[in-house]
C-alpha cells in the first residue's frame, strides 16, 4: 500500500463534508489518496461495479437511501471492498446495525481527525484483504475435500468422525458426509480392521507421531476387502493439545490386486524355472566369433557342471561331448555361428559324474535389426530315458523279429532235416548192406564205400548244424568246471585231430572257479572251435588250448549301458574265465574276419563246413552272456577267445533255468 | 534159440528193407503203414520195436502211446528213430515213458548195439 495510492470512494451528499474530508485526508496522506465522490447510493454501486476502488466512505443519510439502507444497496460488494460507515449521530444502534450488514467500521463525523480516519481506512482495507484470503483458502480447501478421490477425515479423541469428505462417505455407502458424523470405524468395518485402526489411532493420540503411508487391508462385515494406503496424524488445537486425529487414505485395491496377480505370476514363473531341468544357454557373437556364453541354471542338472565351471573353462562344452559325437556337435556350432536356421541334433555327453547321457541340443539364431546374427540361443534336454525306452522298444521288436525268423527257419530246418535225413538213412544202411556183400572183399570197393559213408556223414552234419542254428534257445544251466568240458571236447574230436596230424598243447589253469553253463551247448562250442582249428591246419600244426581266471578291467567292461543287448554284460572287477583256442594255421584274411559270425558264411572249401558253426557258437556264447572274439594271432594262426562269467566264491550255484 | 523178433515201423520202405537185410540175425518184420503198426505188433509179438517219429497220417509218439495202453505190448521196448531231434521231442519222450531215441541216419551197427542193450545179450 505504500507505493500505490489508495482510491477512496466518498459517498456524501453534503458538499461541506466532502470538502472537509478531502482536506483531512490530503493533510494526512501527502497526496497518496485519490478521492472520488458521489452523492447517491445508486451511483456508488455503479462506480464500484467498474472497479478500482479500495475503500468506500459511506454516509448514512443519502438522498436515495436512508440510514443503513445504503449498505443494503451495496451489499453485493460487502466483503470485497471495505465499507466504512460515517454517521453524523453518535448512535451505537446504527453502528451495530451497519456492522451486521457488513460494514468494516464506522466513524462519527466531526469526532475524527485525519490521522484517525486514515488509520481506520487502512485497517478496513487490511481486514477485508485478510478475510478475502481466508475465504479463498477455505474455498480451495473445500474444493480439495469435495473433489479429491482420496478419503479425508477428522476424528475426535474418541475416534468419532467430526469431518469427512464425500470420498470417505462414499466408501461407507453414503452420499452426504454429514451422515458419517459422530460414527466410528467400528460402525463400518469388521471388528478386526476397526480394532487395528483404533489401535493405530490411539498410538497417534498418545505419541503425536504420525503414521505415514501404511498399507491397510480393510475388511468389512460380509467379507468385502479393500486395500488402502493410509496416513494418520494428530489433530491439535491452538494450544497444541491433541484433540483428535485426521488422515488421508487412498484406495489401492486395484493396484494391490494387480500386484498380487503379478506376484502370483512371478511365483509360477519361478516354480516353472526351478522345475525345468533343461539347460538353456546363449552364445553371444560378434562378427562371426564367439565373445561370451551365458549358461542357465539348468546346466548343473543336465551336465553336472555349474555355470561358473563353464565360465572358467571355455572349452568345457567341447570336453564333455562324447568323443564319437564331437564332430557332429562342432558342425552344429559352426553352422550356428554362421547363422544358419534353427536345427537340433541328438548326441551324448559325459556328465561330471562320468555318466553318459543322451541330449537333444537345439539352437535358434538371434539377429539384429539388419539381419546380422548376434547370438544364438540353445536348449539342451536330457533325453536318455526316452532314448532308453526307444531302445528297449527296438530291442523288443528285434527280438520278436528274431523269434519269428527263428521260427520260420526252425520249420524250414525241420522240413529239410526230415526230407534229407531219411534218404541219407537209406543210403547209409544201403552202404552197410553193400559192405556185407562179397563185392566188398575188394579193397578198392571198400574204400569207395568208406568215401560214401563219409559223404553221408558230411551231409548229415550240414543238416544237424541247420537244426542247431534254428532250434529254440533254451539253456540248462549248471555249475561246471570248464577244464573238464574242454578235455571232453578234445576227446570227442580226437579223430579229426589225429587225422590232421595236429599236436595238442593244453595249458589248463588249476583251481579255476566253475562257470554257470549249459554243458552240452558249451561242449558244442568247444568242439566247433577245435574242429575249425584242425581244419585250418590240414597239414599239421599245434593246437593250444589255454584257460585262466582273470578280473575284468574298466577298459574292457562296457562304458555305459548302450543299446547293445547281445552279449557283453561284464562289470569291471568281476572274475571271469578266459578260454583260448589257438591254431598255427594260415589265419583268416582280414577282410573276411568281420563276417565270420554271419550265418552261412564260410572260408572253407565245399564239404568242409556248413557256414553255420560260428553262428551257432556265437549264439550260444551270447545266450551265456559271454563274449567271443576271433582274431589273427600276431605270430600266425587264429586265436579264438571266449570269456565267461565265473561263479564267485560264496555265490550259490545257479539252479537250472526254465 | 529162436531169433529175436524185431518190428520196424517206418514209412520209408527202402530203409526197412535194407535194415532187415543187414541184420539177418534177427527176425525182422517191416511195417510201412503207420496206421497198421499196432495191429501188426499185436500179431507179430515182437521182442522190440523201432518206431519212426515223423510219418504221414500217424506219428511215432501216438503209436507208442497206443502200444503202451495195450496189455500185450506195454512191456515191449520201443526205440524211436528220428530225423529231427528237437526239445519238443524231448518232451514227448518224457510223456511216453523214457523211450530211447536214435537220430537218423543210424548205421546197422548202431541198431544192432541198441538191440543187444535192450534185450540183454
Amino acid at each position: 500500500m505504500s507505493g500505490e495510492p489508495i482510491h477512496v470512494l466518498l459517498v456524501e451528499d453534503n458538499p461541506g463534508d466532502v470538502a472537509l474530508m478531502k482536506i483531512m485526508l490530503a493533510e494526512e496522506c501527502d497526496g497518496r489518496v485519490v478521492i472520488e465522490t458521489t452523492s447517491r447510493a445508486a451511483d456508488a454501486a455503479e462506480r464500484l461495479k467498474a472497479g478500482g476502488i479500495d475503500v468506500v466512505l459511506l454516509d448514512l443519510s443519502l438522498p436515495d437511501a436512508h440510514g443503513t439502507e445504503a449498505l443494503v444497496r451495496l451489499q453485493a460488494y460487502v466483503g470485497r471492498v471495505p465499507i466504512v460507515v460515517q454517521t453524523g449521530l453518535d448512535d451505537d444502534d446504527v453502528a451495530v446495525q451497519a456492522m451486521q450488514l457488513g460494514a468494516q467500521d464506522y466513524i462519527t463525523k466531526g469526532k475524527s481527525d485525519g490521522r484517525l480516519l486514515m488509520r481506520r481506512i487502512r485497517q478496513a482495507i487490511e481486514r477485508t484483504r485478510t478475510m478475502r484470503e481466508l475465504a479463498d483458502q477455505r474455498r480451495r480447501l473445500d474444493a480439495l475435500m469435495e473433489n479429491i478421490p482420496d478419503r479425508v477425515y477428522f476424528k475426535n479423541r474418541e475416534g468419532a468422525f467430526i469431518q469427512v469428505n464425500p470420498a470417505l462417505a462414499n466408501l461407507y455407502g453414503f452420499d452426504d458426509p454429514q451422515q458419517v458424523m459422530g460414527k466410528t470405524d467400528a460402525d463400518f468395518f469388521s471388528d478386526e480392521h476397526a480394532g487395528q485402526a483404533r489401535a493405530d489411532e490411539e498410538g497417534v493420540l498418545r505419541t503425536g507421531e504420525p503414521i505415514i503411508g501404511k498399507m491397510e487391508r480393510e475388511t468389512f462385515p460380509g467379507g468385502r476387502t479393500t486395500w488402502a494406503l493410509t496416513t494418520k496424524m494428530a489433530l491439535k488445537d491452538e494450544a497444541g493439545e491433541i484433540i483428535g486425529t485426521f488422515g488421508v487414505s487412498r484406495d489401492i485395491t486395484a493396484l494391490k490386486t494387480a500386484e498380487l496377480a503379478l506376484r502370483g505370476s512371478e511365483e509360477r514363473y519361478m516354480r516353472l524355472l526351478n522345475s525345468v531341468t533343461d539347460y538353456v544357454y546363449t552364445v553371444l557373437l560378434e562378427k562371426g566369433h564367439v565373445v561370451s556364453t551365458q549358461h542357465g541354471a539348468g546346466c548343473l542338472a543336465v551336465t553336472g557342471f555349474s555355470p561358473e565351471e563353464f565360465e572358467r573353462d571355455t572349452m568345457l562344452w567341447h570336453k564333455i561331448i562324447f568323443p564319437d559325437d564331437r564332430d557332429a556337435v562342432v558342425n552344429m556350432v559352426l553352422s550356428a555361428v554362421k547363422g544358419d536356421a534353427a536345427f537340433e541334433i541328438e548326441h551324448r555327453l559325459v556328465r561330471k559324474d562320468g555318466k553318459i547321457r543322451w541330449i537333444r541340443n537345439k539352437h535358434v539364431p538371434r539377429r539384429d535389426g539388419s539381419g546380422h546374427i548376434v547370438a544364438y540361443d540353445g536348449l539342451m534336454s536330457d533325453i536318455t530315458d526316452r532314448k532308453r525306452s526307444d531302445e528297449d522298444l527296438k530291442a523288443a521288436q528285434s527280438q520278436l523279429m528274431q523269434a519269428e525268423k527263428l521260427h520260420s527257419i526252425g520249420q524250414l530246418a525241420a522240413g529239410v532235416a526230415h526230407e534229407v535225413k531219411n534218404p541219407l538213412q537209406v543210403i547209409l544202411v544201403g552202404l552197410n548192406y553193400m559192405g556185407d556183400s562179397p563185392l566188398a572183399a575188394n579193397g578198392e570197393t571198400r574204400s569207395v564205400l568208406g568215401e560214401m559213408r563219409d559223404a553221408v556223414q558230411r551231409a548229415n552234419a550240414v543238416v544237424q548244424d541247420l537244426l542247431d542254428f534254428a532250434s529254440p534257445r533254451e539253456l540248462g544251466m549248471q555249475a561246471r568246471a570248464i577244464n573238464t568240458l574242454l578235455e571232453k571236447a578234445i576227446r570227442f574230436v580226437r579223430h579229426d585231430i589225429t587225422k590232421a596230424g595236429v599236436k595238442v598243447v593244453t595249458n589248463l589253469a588249476a583251481g579255476l572257479p566253475e562257470a554257470s553253463v549249459d554243458p552240452t551247448k558249451i561242449e558244442q562250442v568247444f568242439i566247433n572251435l577245435i574242429t575249425n582249428a584242425c581244419h585250418a591246419m590240414p597239414t599239421g600244426g599245434t593246437l593250444t588250448v589255454t584257460t585262466r581266471e582273470r578280473v575284468m578291467t574298466p577298459g574292457e567292461s562296457p562304458q555305459h549301458d548302450s543299446g547293445d543287448r547281445s552279449g557283453i554284460r561284464f562289470r569291471s572287477g568281476e572274475p571271469v574265465l578266459a578260454i583260448e583256442i589257438r591254431d598255427t594255421g594260415t589265419g583268416v584274411p582280414p577282410e573276411k574276419l568281420n563276417r565270420i559270425f554271419e550265418p552261412f558264411y564260410t572260408t572253407k572249401s565245399t564239404g568242409k563246413g556248413t557256414g553255420l558253426g560260428l553262428s551257432v557258437t556265437q549264439k550260444i556264447i551270447d545266450l551265456h552272456r559271454g563274449k567271443i572274439s576271433i582274431e589273427n594271432h600276431p605270430e600266425g594262426g587264429v586265436i579264438a577267445t571266449i570269456t565267461l562269467k565265473a561263479i564267485k566264491p560264496g555265490d550259490r550255484a545257479p539252479k537250472e533255468r526254465p | 534159440m529162436s531169433k529175436k523178433k524185431i518190428l520196424l515201423v517206418d514209412d520209408e520202405s527202402g530203409f526197412t528193407r535194407l535194415l532187415r537185410l543187414t541184420l539177418p540175425a534177427y527176425e525182422i518184420r517191416e511195417e510201412n503203414n503207420p496206421l497198421k503198426a499196432v495191429q501188426t505188433a499185436k500179431e507179430f509179438k515182437p521182442d522190440m520195436i523201432f518206431l519212426d517219429v515223423i510219418m504221414p497220417e500217424a506219428d511215432g509218439g501216438t503209436i507208442a502211446a497206443q502200444m503202451r495202453e495195450d496189455p500185450e505190448l506195454k512191456s515191449v521196448p520201443i526205440v524211436f528213430l528220428t530225423a529231427i531231434v528237437s526239445p519238443d521231442e524231448a518232451k514227448t519222450r518224457h510223456q511216453i515213458g523214457g523211450c530211447e531215441f536214435l537220430a537218423k541216419p543210424v548205421s546197422r551197427d548202431q541198431v544192432d548195439a541198441c538191440i543187444r542193450k535192450h534185450l540183454g545179450f
